[in-house]
């Protein structure tokens, strides 16, 4: 186990250094650095001033070492626009998005695991299909897009849930709704292909001889079994709802992280879109990091096999 | 001859337990299976982006202010933007951008990832450790932000789209060709080739390449949709292929603000982007049950 968790944090670290590096490149060797991080309404004294600043005009591997440094020091960058740093605006708007994500999580379980029990005990059946169908077309639309026909649905025709925002919890359906169809599409589908492998088990094919209920054998015996792989899906599904919470805050005028991102892109301000992408690219690696000790707490054949 | 036989040993590759669905038996033939709803919708959608100048009058980019925001009718069956612009000629333009970027980024993330997967697989050891380590930390990152700002440092436009996609794109493929190559280095034939003299990119090029290209087609099936849905979240974001160029994305992102007044702006390309995404991923997953049915728990 203490291999297995060592082997992951080392991996963890590798994953932070790569992003930080993307980036870095992104910025200080494909990109102009000065047009990106200074205002571009800066006289060309200020400019000169940034470049010394900035230190860029030493040589790249000095830059890079020094911005690993000022990262290692929770210096992520200040943003052009609101001259504030990117890590207070990031945590003044970070609760938002958990709200609105842990929402969209919880709708998606509760709706995506029964669905693809369903999907599975009646295997091959009509609801079978109308399920897989649900799911494919969930896997396939654009979220964006899916909460602007929402919207326009259910706030602007019918009038019943607001429009945009946030307030009270009638203001969580639509976004909440929206970011988790991609997520219950894909629980259902795991679950579905996960419990049918399971219930050709020995264990539960025992269960049944025995006489245990059929549906008693499918949510205890088999369910517990076949979430294992679901819980690792977690780690993806949670890049996944990052990736999303753009999109769907960025619609839903939604005060979170993404839509913090999307002010970023449309104001051209570099530094605030840049260090929340490496804000939230740590959250994930952590995150993930977090779901697979659990994993192979729950799931002794991963702590004792090779590993990955 | 070596094609179909190259997948059978990746089971144990792929997955301790045997696939619970049964492969179909392929002496069924080719067409009584084909998937024929998403193939006309992929033929009609290439057709659409290759012929678009000849099948609309309209000029996607000509403003006409009188025109304005109007609802579909016979002169305009799709209705009329902000400016005034046909939408349905915009859609029509804007299936090119769509076709482009994702075949360019599906192809382009597909052979950095069938390269990483071939050296790491056949190579091993420390190669294949720094590759695959390297690989891990691509799938763990959140994808979509990583283009965004690669867009923005370089700039938005077509290849700068499309590069971003691949930057981030390609670690699936590398992985599962990785896996799948695993098991054909350890086949006969591989081993003959070495007895042969053969050099190691030769057996590379030669033996192991022909032997992953099932599964190196399903792969590029099943992410070129990703592709499509990224491109257009980019461009919705303003991070794509800038304006005037119409893109599904930019075209739903314009129409926000007339959500209440002008619905046409954002349903029709939005219905679009969903149709050719479903097709693909409808044919994708007909692809990998055809040709690769190991790969189904995968």
């Amino acid at each position: 186990m203490v291999r297995y968790i060592a082997f992951r944090v080392f991996q963890g670290v590798l994953t932070s250094l790569v992003l930080v590096t993307l980036v870095f490149f992104f910025t200080r060797v494909i990109g102009t650095p000065v047009d990106l991080l200074v205002p571009n309404e800066a006289t060309p004294e200020m400019r000169a001033a940034a470049i010394t600043r900035l230190g860029l005009d030493r040589p790249v591997y000095e830059q890079y070492f020094e911005y690993m440094g000022d990262l290692f020091r929770g210096d992520i960058g200040t943003s052009i626009k609101f001259r504030q740093s990117v890590v207070s605006m990031f945590l003044e708007r970070f609760p938002n998005t958990v709200r609105l994500a842990v929402t969209a999580l919880v709708l998606g379980m509760l709706v995506g695991v029964p669905l693809g029990v369903l999907s599975a005990v009646r295997r091959n059946k009509f609801v079978d299909h109308l399920v897989r169908s649900f799911s494919v077309i969930g896997m396939s639309a654009p979220n964006f897009w899916v909460g602007l026909m929402l919207m326009v649905l259910f706030a602007v025709h019918l009038r019943i849930l607001p429009v945009a925002r946030m307030s009270g919890f009638s203001s969580y359906i639509l976004p909440a709704a929206t970011l988790s169809l991609g997520l219950l599409a894909g629980t259902s589908r795991l679950v579905r292909s996960s419990l049918i492998e399971v219930m050709s088990s020995e264990y539960v094919k025992l269960a049944r001889i025995k006489g245990v209920s059929a549906s008693l054998v499918v949510w205890k015996h088999a369910l517990r079994n076949a979430l294992l792989p679901v819980l690792t899906f977690f780690g993806i599904t949670f890049a996944g709802l990052i990736n999303g919470s753009v999109a769907v805050e960025t619609v839903f005028a939604w005060p979170g992280v993404g839509r913090l991102v999307y002010e970023g892109i449309v104001g051209r301000d570099y530094p605030l879109v840049q260090g929340c992408l490496l804000i939230l690219g740590f959250l994930v690696i952590i995150i993930s990091l977090l779901v697979d000790i659990i994993y192979a707490y729950v799931d002794p054949r991963i702590r004792y096999g090779r590993g990955k | 001859m070596t094609l179909s036989t190259g997948t059978e040993q990746a089971t144990t590759i792929h997955g301790s337990s045997p696939a619970p669905e049964v492969a179909r038996p392929r002496s069924l033939g080719l067409a009584s299976r084909l998937p024929w709803f998403p193939l006309a919708v992929l033929v009609i959608f290439v057709f659409v982006a290759v012929f678009a100048p000849l099948l609309t009058s309209y000029d996607p980019l000509g403003m006409s202010l009188p025109e304005r925001l109007k609802p579909p009718s016979h002169l305009h069956p799709l209705g009329t933007d902000t400016l005034g612009r046909d939408v349905l000629a915009r859609l029509f333009y804007g299936a090119r951008i769509s076709l482009i970027v994702a075949a360019s980024a599906v192809v382009t993330s597909g052979l950095i990832g069938l390269a990483i997967g071939i050296a790491s697989g056949y190579l091993g050891g420390a190669v294949d450790a720094v590759l695959m380590r390297l690989t891990d930390c691509f799938m763990a990152l959140p994808t979509l932000l990583i283009s965004l700002v690669f867009v923005m440092a370089v700039g938005p436009g077509l290849t700068t789209v499309v590069i971003a996609l691949s930057i981030v794109g390609w670690s699936r493929f590398a992985r599962i060709i990785r896996s799948e190559v695993l098991s054909i280095r350890e086949r006969d034939f591989v081993a003959l080739a070495k007895i042969g003299g053969a050099g190691q990119v030769r057996i590379m090029v030669r033996h192991v390449l022909p032997n992953v290209f099932n599964t190196f087609m399903v792969i590029t099936s099943l992410e070129v949709s990703g592709c499509v849905l990224s491109e257009a979240m980019l461009s919705f974001l303003g991070a794509g292929v800038p304006t005037p160029t119409p893109t599904w994305g930019n075209m739903i992102s314009d129409g926000m603000p007339y959500v209440s007044t002008a619905w046409w702006l954002m349903v029709f390309p939005g219905l679009a982007l969903l149709l050719i995404v479903y097709s693909m991923n409808l044919f994708g997953d007909w692809l990998r049950d055809f040709l690769d049915p190991k790969l189904k728990q995968g």
